[in-house]
């Protein structure tokens, strides 16, 4: 009987733990273009943020949601381009912008109760995306909703019990059947709050 | 008491976040010559670019129907098209009929004004439209600009000899290349004279065909 209830309590105990832990995570998006997008658009940037949410289901395993948005932008100076099947030739200066929205769900593994928790993820959802190019006078964009994954692994550094850095980087590769898709290494940095 | 201050804590964090990164959208300094575009378009249904040796140039330029236009940079057009055309290496004909291709220079001058509105609230526009300048962000409520656009045509036709351009279908004088530039003539006038004959040479060099490479 007094084993039937230590497991009865210890089972309540998780279950509550379970139902507390929750982290959340403020984070400065540090973005690189890759493959099509950076055919695009080829430089870094700084223009970035994500808000994430994790609640714990059971040790070590977190489900999530992840909103972040960046943004590209190119100045290339003046350059030719050929348009029309190479019949046509465009010279000027191009202002070319890139915008994404990602919404992810996400599944991650914290590693162990060290000082440090490591921790691997995999998202997953739709991602809004917008590519613009100014020359001259006018405008040409594009801008759709693309599903996209973003494979993740990052670490978490308390300060307090419930205060604490978190780093991380991640790929998102959002598909655009008829566009160019959206490809990004991004580094986040940022504070994360909740039950460390 | 320690949650609350924790969610106050992310919600200040992510709007401080939101206003930084959204306040520092990246604009340019920008110059009058960014906006300038030169186009140079070639007939995909002709390739006999190497052939041609005559050209005729109509000596003036074409205005559309806009009233009393200016004509005060039409002198550097038809001299900046005669100059690229010589060295092409073509021979300049006194008569259309016995040139291998003819040329035609047209401008139009277009004036556009725009408001752009913005508000904190787009869902209020319409009711708040004329309450905004009492609000403190009614600072925001819009931005007007206004800029005239000019843009020259050099339109080439081949008159050499009856082309076939599609199969089955003779079409006479079909237009083989058309250059174009565009851009703001809210500017000096030296300087949109520089910039309509370099607009003209960008246009001519980017259609290295015409030379028949």
């Amino acid at each position: 009987m007094k084993k039937y209830s230590i497991i009865l309590v210890l089972a309540i105990a998780s279950l509550q733990l379970n139902a507390q832990e929750r982290l959340w995570k403020v984070n400065w998006d540090m973005n690189a273009p890759v493959g099509q997008t950076a055919e695009f658009i080829d430089n870094y940037s700084f223009r970035g943020f994500s808000i994430e949410g994790n609640w714990f289901v059971v040790d070590h395993l977190s489900l999530g949601i992840n909103f972040s948005w960046g943004l590209f932008y190119e100045n290339t100076g003046k350059i030719s381009e050929n348009i029309a099947n190479n019949n046509a030739v465009v010279t000027g200066t191009q202002k070319r912008y890139n915008n994404f929205t990602p919404i992810m769900f996400n599944a991650k593994y914290h590693f162990g109760d060290w000082p440090v928790r490591p921790y691997i993820g995999f998202g997953f959802g739709p991602a809004w995306n917008e590519t613009v190019k100014n020359i001259g006078l006018y405008q040409v964009y594009n801008k759709n909703w693309l599903f996209a994954i973003a494979p993740e692994v990052g670490i978490l550094i308390p300060f307090i019990d419930n205060f604490g850095l978190n780093l991380s980087a991640k790929y998102q590769q959002g598909f655009w059947k008829d566009g160019q898709d959206l490809q990004t290494f991004t580094i986040s940095v940022g504070f994360v709050f909740g039950d460390l | 008491m320690r949650k609350k201050n924790l969610s106050n804590g992310i919600v200040l964090l992510s709007l401080a976040l939101i206003t930084l990164f959204t306040g520092c959208y990246p604009h340019d300094e920008t110059s009058v010559t960014d906006w300038d575009l030169s186009i140079s378009i070639k007939n995909p249904d002709f390739n006999d670019y190497g052939a041609i040796q005559s050209y005729y140039l109509f000596p003036y330029v074409e205005h559309g129907d806009k009233e009393n236009p200016s004509k005060k940079f039409d002198d550097e057009i038809i001299d900046a098209v005669q100059r690229n055309l010589s060295e092409l290496g073509w021979s300049s004909s006194t008569n259309p009929e016995n040139a291998d291709v003819v040329i035609t220079c047209s401008a139009l001058n277009t004036d556009v004004y725009s408001y752009w509105q913005s508000y904190w609230y787009p869902a209020w526009n319409d009711y708040y439209y004329d309450y905004i300048p009492y609000y403190p962000w009614g600072v925001m409520s819009g931005i007007s600009y206004d800029y005239t656009e000019g843009t020259v045509a050099i339109q080439m036709n081949y008159v050499g000899d009856e082309v076939n351009v599609e199969p089955g279908v003779v079409t006479q004088a079909p237009v083989i290349w058309l250059g174009l530039i565009d851009g703001l003539l809210n500017d000096t006038q030296t300087s949109i004279s520089t910039r309509i004959k370099t607009g003209i040479d960008q246009c001519f060099n980017d259609a290295p065909y015409l030379k028949g490479e």
